[in-house]
């Protein structure tokens, strides 16, 4: 159990309350995070990965606070814990595609030089995918078994590209990153203009699916031309369309929602809830299309600038 | 946060270091932050990577080395000591008070003199002998020295075709054998450090403050001295800080070779320098580069400048100048007698 004391001793706070028991504290200093961390290891690299960041980008990056005696995170009898500022301010994105293309340029080529050797790191597995797609559905409504098993096809047909893609990519030599996961755009907060982006606990994740958020996102977002200025500015960042466009194709292509639909359908109970899911896929469907498209139509008019010798 | 900021970057800064102002004050190109919990001093510089890096390193060895002398810089929570905004960096240090007024009588030259002594004498490293570095050194400022002359030579060949002086040009006229003789004795000294290192095969260098002036420092009401910036802090010779630190007095205030040969010895008190590095001092001092930077600013900026403005900057420099040489003549009498 974690003693306020105990915090409020190592990090030289005059007063500290509970806010949200045990995640939120109220201090005169402001709000502060705790993040529990089960692996010490992924805990580290966070750690490293976040400094690193800031150092590159000069944006806040959700870092461990230090204590009174330099240390950035303490043991418990559940684990480790790091203290963080609780930011709660969104960041308005609109007209910053510039600001916000190097700082995605730098997310997602920072790396460092790490030796957890016992890290686990989620790599994306096009098998893995297939398989769980492969299987057809078990659903007993016959309107439900037509919806699923269309789309089923259709996954098969654009994991199979993506695959193909995915291949092409890794000829182009492209080294997929390895960040942090992000979920959402509204992970970036605002600190006095400044962006303040917040970090989950999730173990890094090597690929091209938090990009694909973040790109599908700003499209729902900002419409296809505040896209395609971001895309500008992370292709001088991130040599994207020389590099990473193909694998990152394929992680669009990739029918992860499909996956999730199929997993939720595991637990549904009643035909409210199916029809929930149904509205669900349907929609991230369309706007996996979408950014495939954007994607695809920036890429043709980047190779447009390169005269044909 | 319910805190008023203007300045959005000061508001961003004061966050790494969880600081929520009552007010916000600047006094030079300090920002005065003062909060319920006390008052902090945070500078505004520019730095590229390397000179934020060596500045880090700077004032930790200062830390490490128990220099108490010094304002330390205060780290954000995440540990940083500077924090980069856009193009600009800052640093945080405690507010200091800096006073004129002492419990006991203060000359605050002896003070500043002796502590930059103390800063030297901690940082003292035998350099590994290089004839080629010492040459190149030896070298480079006679060139430059040398082109300054060539300059202010041309420029004085130009006036003297007038058929009316100025009162600026006269006064430089009246006094430019004299700047000539001072270019020369500061050649003298320089060869006689350069010949005197490469006989001894050694030379030594310190951590320099490089802007060691009054207004980088703070004084305590006891009349401590506490300096601030070093961002410009160097490893070289000692002589070349306790020029800048000479020539910032000549500068500020009346002074007579008496006096000077006071700071001297105070500054020997703690550090004593070798007969090579007193050479370069001297000719550091020596140099009329002061003057010749008087006639740059005449000629490039006639129109800001009134006459009488730029002839009485001229007469202070010229008079520092028969300072400096009454001091040379007192630090080697026999050579300079």
């Amino acid at each position: 159990m974690l003693r306020l004391e105990t915090i409020k001793e190592s990090y030289g706070f005059k007063e500290v309350t509970w806010e949200v028991d045990g995640k939120i504290l109220k201090t005169e200093k402001g709000l502060k995070r705790l993040s529990h961390w089960t692996e010490k290891d992924n805990m580290e690299w966070h750690i490293n990965w976040r400094d690193r960041l800031a150092e590159k980008t000069g944006c806040l990056t959700d870092r461990m606070i230090q204590s009174l005696y330099g240390e950035r995170k303490f043991l418990s009898d559940v684990g480790w814990y790091t203290l963080h500022d609780e930011v709660t301010s969104p960041f308005s994105y609109q007209n910053r595609e510039k600001e916000m293309g190097i700082f995605f340029g730098h997310y997602f080529s920072t790396k460092i030089e790490d030796d957890h050797q016992n890290l686990h790191i989620d790599v994306m597995n096009l098998e893995r995918m297939s398989d769980q797609i492969s299987k057809p559905s078990t659903a007993k409504n016959n309107h439900s078994t037509s919806f699923i098993e269309g789309l089923r096809r259709e996954s098969i047909n654009r994991l199979l590209k993506a695959k193909r893609l995915w291949k092409e990519g890794q000829q182009a030599g492209g080294e997929p990153p390895i960040v942090t996961p992000i979920d959402s755009l509204d992970q970036g907060k605002n600190v006095f203009e400044k962006l303040f982006w917040q970090h989950g606990t999730g173990r890094p994740e090597k690929g091209y699916r938090s990009l694909k958020i973040v790109l599908s996102q700003w499209l729902q977002r900002y419409g296809r031309n505040s896209l395609y200025k971001l895309l500008n500015e992370l292709d001088k960042q991130l040599s994207l369309r020389e590099l990473h466009a193909k694998a990152l194709l394929a992680e669009c292509l990739t029918p992860r929602e499909f996956i999730q639909f199929m997993n939720e359908m595991k637990d549904v109970k009643d035909q409210q809830q199916i029809e929930k899911c149904k509205e669900n896929l349907s929609y991230q469907w369309e706007e996996s299309l979408k950014l495939v498209k954007a994607l695809s139509e920036w890429l043709d008019l980047t190779r447009e600038k390169v005269p044909n010798p | 946060m319910s805190i008023q900021i203007q300045q959005k970057p000061v508001g961003a800064v004061l966050f790494q270091y969880d600081l929520y102002p009552e007010r916000i004050e600047t006094v030079g190109k300090i920002k005065k932050i003062h909060t319920a919990n006390g008052q902090y001093a945070l500078k505004e510089t520019q730095m590229t990577e390397e000179e934020g890096e060596w500045f880090v390193h700077v004032m930790k060895r200062l830390e490490r080395i128990n220099y108490h002398f010094v304002i330390p810089i205060i780290p954000n929570k995440y540990g940083d000591h500077l924090i980069r905004y856009g193009k600009q960096t800052y640093y945080l240090m405690p507010w200091y008070e800096d006073h004129t007024e002492f419990r006991y009588p203060v000359e605050q030259e002896e003070v500043m003199v002796e502590e930059i002594a103390k800063l030297h004498d901690l940082t003292e490293r035998t350099q590994e002998y290089s004839e080629e570095v010492l040459e190149d050194s030896f070298e480079t400022l006679k060139k430059r020295w040398a082109l300054r002359r060539i300059e202010m030579e041309r420029y004085v060949d130009q006036i003297e075709g007038n058929e009316y002086y100025s009162p600026f040009e006269l006064t430089l006229l009246t006094h430019f054998q004299r700047t000539l003789f001072m270019a020369n004795e500061a050649e003298k000294h320089l060869t006689s450090w350069y010949e005197g290192a490469k006989e001894k095969k050694s030379f030594r260098s310190v951590l320099c403050h490089g802007k060691p002036s009054r207004k980088h420092v703070c004084f305590d009401k006891y009349g401590t001295a506490y300096f601030i910036n070093f961002e410009k802090a160097v490893l070289d010779t000692p002589s070349r800080d306790l020029a800048l630190l000479f020539r910032h007095y000549f500068q500020s205030r009346p002074w007579d070779e008496h006096e000077g040969r006071h700071w001297l010895q105070l500054y020997e008190k703690q550090f004593t320098l070798s007969d090579e590095e007193r050479h370069l001092f001297i000719s550091y001092l020596a140099f009329p580069e002061s003057i010749y930077q008087t006639v740059d600013t005449y000629m490039k900026k006639r129109d800001k400048l009134t006459e009488f403005q730029a002839v009485t900057q001229l007469e202070r420099k010229i008079l520092t100048m028969h300072r400096v040489h009454r001091f040379m003549n007192s630090v080697f009498p026999k050579e300079n007698g």
